[in-house]
């Protein structure tokens, strides 16, 4: 389902990519109420111009949908996205005229005359006054919500992202993104060779592993949460292991600085059962290194 | 040049576009269109996928390692590794 979601979806924003780059009419961002009101009564009343042929909307529905309804409903550029499935629910008006218009990239030239997709040169004009909105402008309010809900959905795959606001939501991704990535690829390492980790473990992999595991665990590094997911390492079988309980209790002292969670050194410990001597390793190390 | 708005709410343009261009070179797919035209929807779109992606990988690899894991010893540190990486 996954796939299939992503290969439509991927289809879509081929699509609707050449939609930002519409130099004229109103800026990207929607302003207020009023200006998505009068969208809406423009497409009410048959404003909606034919020229947007070269507009796709091969939106995925059930997906678009969780977006769009969350959206204020006086946006009634909403069901011009959805009506192409049939399933919108919230106005039928634009259907008969607008089915004819949801083709599939066949007049596709996107304009790319912009980049800055965020950029506001125009704006102050539109905001004033009621746009006389040309196709461009038109599109370019689209394209605006569509920016706004795919930041959404971007909200909603991110774990503990609690804030709206477009700057932190990107440095989450960017962040969450990296994170991501380097647990693929030590999951990846690991998944291919078991018996590679003993050796990389004991050296320098350890720094490394922690941080993906941390990560793995969801534990946001930047908050020395709770330890609770790794506490099941303090049940691993450690019977040569007594003497570590110093290190165990000590954490707090050893790591004064490091984000990972205490427990994250049970874990340490328990990855090594088979080498003693590199437990004086770790004391060393570990007292030094992390 | 940023808008009134834009500088009412303290973020600026540019600052949108540099991380909208970071988050471009992370994703893979993007990287190599530097035609320096991709629009931020399409960058979010990307994104989007490619984080789906990256979950479903991260679930694939789960499950196998934790096949793996069934037909380790209990007792051993990749055993160990494996369980921590998985819960």
């Amino acid at each position: 389902m996954l796939n299939k979601q992503g290969f439509m979806e991927l289809v879509w924003n081929n699509n609707v990519g050449s939609l930002a780059m519409k130099d004229e009419g109103t800026s990207e961002r929607a302003r207020s109420n009023e200006e998505r009101l009068i969208t809406g009564l423009k497409s009410n009343y048959g404003y909606v111009d034919h020229d947007q042929a070269d507009i796709q909307f091969q939106i995925v529905p059930e997906i678009q949908k969780e977006e769009e309804n969350s959206e204020k409903d006086l946006t009634l550029v909403v069901p011009d996205e959805h009506s192409e499935t049939g399933d919108h629910h919230i106005n039928d008006f634009s259907d008969s005229s607008d089915n004819q218009y949801y083709l599939r990239n066949k007049h596709d030239k996107p304009k790319r005359s912009r980049l800055e997709i965020f950029s506001d040169d125009e704006s102050e004009g539109f905001t004033r006054e009621v746009p006389t909105v040309t196709r461009k402008g038109f599109k370019r309010r689209r394209s605006d919500e569509t920016v706004s809900n795919k930041m959404r959905k971007l909200q909603k795959l991110l774990p503990n992202c609690h804030k709206e606001d477009t700057v932190s939501v990107l440095d989450k991704t960017i962040e969450y993104m990296k994170d991501l990535q380097l647990q693929l690829q030590v999951m990846s390492i690991m998944g291919m060779n078991p018996y590679i980790t003993q050796a990389t473990l004991n050296f320098e992999m350890h720094n490394y592993l922690l941080t993906v595991m941390a990560m793995a665990h969801g534990i946001n590094l930047a908050n020395q949460t709770t330890s609770s997911p790794l506490v099941p390492a303090s049940n691993w079988p450690l019977p040569p292991f007594s003497n570590l309980s110093l290190l165990h209790t000590s954490n707090q002292s050893l790591f004064p600085t490091t984000a990972l969670p205490a427990a994250s050194s049970h874990c340490l410990c328990g990855l090594v059962p088979c080498f003693p001597s590199s437990l004086d390793f770790y004391s060393h190390t570990m007292g030094g290194k992390l | 040049m940023s808008s009134r708005r834009s500088r009412q709410s303290g973020i600026s343009d540019d600052q949108i576009a540099n991380l909208v261009t970071k988050l471009q070179h992370l994703i893979p797919e993007l990287r190599r269109r530097r035609s320096g035209k991709v629009s931020a929807s399409t960058v979010l779109q990307e994104t989007c996928n490619y984080i789906r992606n990256l979950h479903r990988e991260v679930d694939d690899l789960s499950d196998r390692l934790s096949e793996l894991l069934a037909s380790t010893d209990d007792n051993s540190a990749e055993a160990a590794i494996i369980r921590s990486l998985l819960n």
